[in-house]
């Protein structure tokens, strides 16, 4: 579903933010993308969701390369940054029917979507007022509602969990599972080593630019925690 | 400890100016798009200056040395007042600091102070820039005593004072309404319009000069009939009269306590309600008893289209700076038609007055039109949201025509009705009139394009306030300037070969017009949106 090859990011000034990076996310896996502030993980999201700009290395969504069909790429992908900054002029039903026409979501599909998801975070009522008036939790919330609108094939998320409650964030990871169940495919980044470890089949871990370890999730941390194989890999790669 | 308003003062200042791009920017291309603007702004500010010497050097010319400095007060004080009034919503009221500088250990006085200082930054420019240059053709004609450059240095630093405190009096009043109702924007909006429109024609009714009222062979009567139509307009200008051209102490005194009393009781007051107004206008009513119901489904270009225009309306400074040119150009259309011909050759008193504006007319409304270039500032304004466009499955020139099509859609009808009104108004014929309506279509579609290929050429996605993007950004000075321009040459054009047939000539720039536009379109349909780099 997304194959990243030899993505290299130069930022102007010189900055290596990631360096030859390569990767595959399959159809079903819950990929959990970790590593230390700084290390590259939300630039190679972004460069994979067609905001970013890169010169070295190809990125491939569901066959299709970022760089020459930008627009193929994104009608199956989904999209959240850590801060999600939505329109906040725009009713939260106002949103996700712009969301739905752009993506050419079905009348019945968008309905029936948008019904179980408010309904599962619990904000159908506020649907009806301003963003602006939102909280940031609940901007979030209705930033992943937004995504699921179309069933995307693969969805980016840059730090999904920050801001939710906790309902809403075992709601998500719920949601998630039934996503992959489906055939599409996940690729997150977190701080929250317990959720990566617990909701992730698979587990990448970049530092300065550089991807440390990949792979699955049970073999690569064995008999410890995530976050002793965390601090164990930066401690080694140091 | 620091004096916490000059603190606040510093930030915001450094925060605003981008004199940080200027000296930390790494990224050359923005660098030495920070320079450009520095340039390009010192270079209008020295022309803005020579102009206001010029002026000052004419009325000297012509006898009326004693009129320079009061007319350059008067002029400074209009200016600022102008310029204050719709600054105050964004700069005094609901920025978007607001929660972070409250939430500090300063007293609102003081956060009042700072962020009217800045504002006052702002005008001192505009004081300096008229006041200095003709202070010194003032000097040149009067050759004055030596305490002239003392009292005129003070009186540029006092003169914004007074007519920024009235305007942004009259701004907190448009925002302690608006606060109140339900529907913030729509208020401030209609408020802000009408006050505009009284501010105008107030000027215009003090400024204009009756001719039964002047004998203008006696030039010393047109001095002392202007200072007292400046004094009409503004009874400060009286006491600089007298403190500069009389060397009146207690008249500059007068001045000096009058503005800082005022200013100090001002902000005083307004540090009382502050917090009432900004929470009214910063907070939205919620109700929470929301039901699904029934969606429309449209396309994707109608979908980002509705945005645009929620977008558009749902932005006090967005409607009020980029609406004034539809706005004024209506209100004009409509008081020529009511007045109709015979009164308007009456007040300016020129016979036969079809023939010569009729030809002017189309590029007029069509100069008028292209201050109202929403496009652009529409990229800009994205700002932080534009990891939504850049996300979605459209190419770069939906998303454009979008933004084009919100500019024609605002623009369409009030260049319809205005030709049409001036058309009844002139009674010209039917070919003259054809030209009355498709040249300032023409332009309208002109405006909308040139100003998106602006904005994608020069965007500014990383503001803190709105006021960045729509007052201060080059794209949106382009976007406007450019567009007025391009009317304001054919005025030369018609002007310099009168004898050319006057519908050929307008059909000929129209058809330019066309083409030009038709070039920028293609040109903006290929450009991709702007990425992160």
């Amino acid at each position: 579903m997304l194959e990243i090859r030899n993505f290299t990011k130069v930022y102007k000034g010189g900055k290596k933010a990631v360096d030859h990076f390569n990767l595959t996310v399959s159809a079903g896996d819950i990929f959990g993308f970790i590593g230390p502030n700084g290390a590259g993980k939300t630039t190679t999201i972004k460069a994979v969701a067609g905001i970013l700009d890169f010169e070295e290395g190809e990125i491939l969504v569901d066959g299709h390369s970022v760089q020459k069909s930008p627009v193929d790429c994104k009608k199956v992908i989904a999209y959240i940054p850590d801060n999600p900054d939505l329109y906040e002029h725009l009713t939260g039903i106002q949103y996700l029917n712009f969301i739905g026409d752009i993506f050419n979501v079905g009348k019945k599909d968008r309905e029936e979507r948008i019904a179980k998801y408010a309904e599962l975070f619990e904000i159908t009522g506020a649907l009806g007022d301003l963003i602006s008036s939102y909280s940031h939790g609940m901007k979030q919330k209705l930033a992943l509602i937004s995504a699921f609108m179309h069933k995307p094939k693969l969805l980016l998320l840059d730090e999904p969990f920050v801001g939710l409650d906790p309902k809403a964030a075992l709601t998500l990871k719920n949601i998630m599972h039934e996503l992959c169940e489906e055939g599409s495919a996940i690729f997150f980044s977190t701080h929250v080593l317990d959720i990566a470890e617990k909701l992730c089949n698979k587990i990448a871990i970049i530092k300065e630019g550089k991807l440390i370890e990949v792979g699955d999730t049970e073999t690569l941390i064995k008999n410890q925690s995530l976050e002793s194989l965390f601090m164990e890999v930066l401690e080694n790669e140091k | 400890m620091k004096n916490s308003t000059l603190i606040l003062l510093k930030t915001q200042f450094l925060n605003q100016s981008g004199l940080n791009d200027l000296r930390y920017e790494k990224d050359k291309k923005k660098k030495s798009r920070s320079i450009l603007l520095t340039i390009t702004m010192s270079v209008v500010v020295l022309i803005l200056a020579l102009y206001c010497f010029g002026m000052g050097y004419g009325l000297g010319s012509i006898g009326l040395v004693l009129v320079i400095p009061g007319y350059a007060f008067t002029l400074t004080s209009l200016l600022v007042m102008f310029f204050t009034i719709f600054k105050s919503s964004g700069i005094l009221f609901a920025f978007k600091d607001y929660d972070m500088l409250m939430a500090l250990p300063v007293k609102t006085t003081k956060v009042i102070t700072s962020r009217f200082l800045l504002m006052y930054g702002m005008n001192l420019l505009i004081a300096f820039v008229i006041m200095l240059p003709m202070g010194i053709s003032y000097c040149y004609w009067a050759h004055p005593q030596i305490s002239f450059y003392v009292m005129w240095l003070i009186i540029i630093f006092v003169a914004p004072l007074v007519p920024m405190t009235i305007a942004a009096v009259l701004g907190s009043i448009i925002s302690a309404i608006s606060s109140r109702s339900k529907y913030t924007n729509v208020v401030s909006i209609v408020l802000s319009f009408a006050l505009l429109i009284a501010f105008m024609g107030v000027s215009f009714n003090s400024g204009t000069l009756n001719s039964s009222e002047i004998n203008v062979d006696q030039l010393a009567s047109l001095g002392t009939m202007l200072s007292y139509k400046m004094t009409e307009i503004y009874p400060l200008a009286g006491l600089i009269d007298k403190a500069v051209c009389q060397y009146n102490m207690v008249a500059l005194l007068a001045f000096l306590v009058i503005s800082v009393v005022w200013y100090c009781v001002f902000v005083k007051i307004v540090s009382i309600k502050y917090k009432a107004i900004n929470t009214g206008l910063t907070t939205h009513q919620t109700k929470s008893n929301y039901k699904l119901q029934s969606l429309k489904v449209t396309s994707p270009f109608y979908a980002l289209f509705q945005k645009e225009m929620k977008r558009f309306f749902s932005s006090y400074l967005y409607v009020l700076n980029m609406g004034v040119g539809a706005v004024l150009l209506l209100a004009t259309s409509i008081a020529c038609f009511i007045l109709g011909i015979d009164k308007i050759e009456q007040l300016l008193e020129i016979s036969n007055i079809e023939y010569m504006v009729s030809s002017f007319v189309p590029f007029v409304i069509s100069a008028m039109l292209a201050m109202s270039c929403t496009s652009s500032v529409s990229l800009s304004l994205e700002g932080k949201n534009l990891w939504i466009l850049q996300t979605l499955p459209v190419d770069s020139a939906t998303i454009y025509r979008s933004k084009m099509a919100v500019n024609v859609c605002i623009l369409l009808p009030v260049s319809i009705l205005s030709s049409l009104l001036m058309s009844l108004c002139l009674k010209v014929d039917i070919i003259t009139a054809l030209w009355m309506f498709i040249t300032p279509l023409s332009y309208v579609f002109f405006t909308s394009v040139w100003g998106i290929f602006v904005n994608i050429k020069i965007p500014n996605f990383t503001w803190e306030s709105e006021v960045a993007v729509i007052k201060q950004s080059i794209s949106s000075m382009l976007g406007i300037i450019g567009g007025m321009i391009f009317g304001i040459i054919p005025l030369g054009i018609l002007s310099i070969l009168p004898d050319m047939d006057r519908n050929l000539l307008t059909g000929v720039i129209t058809l330019v017009v066309m083409g030009i536009t038709a070039l920028l379109y293609r040109k903006v349909c290929v450009i991709k949106l702007p990425c992160e780099s």
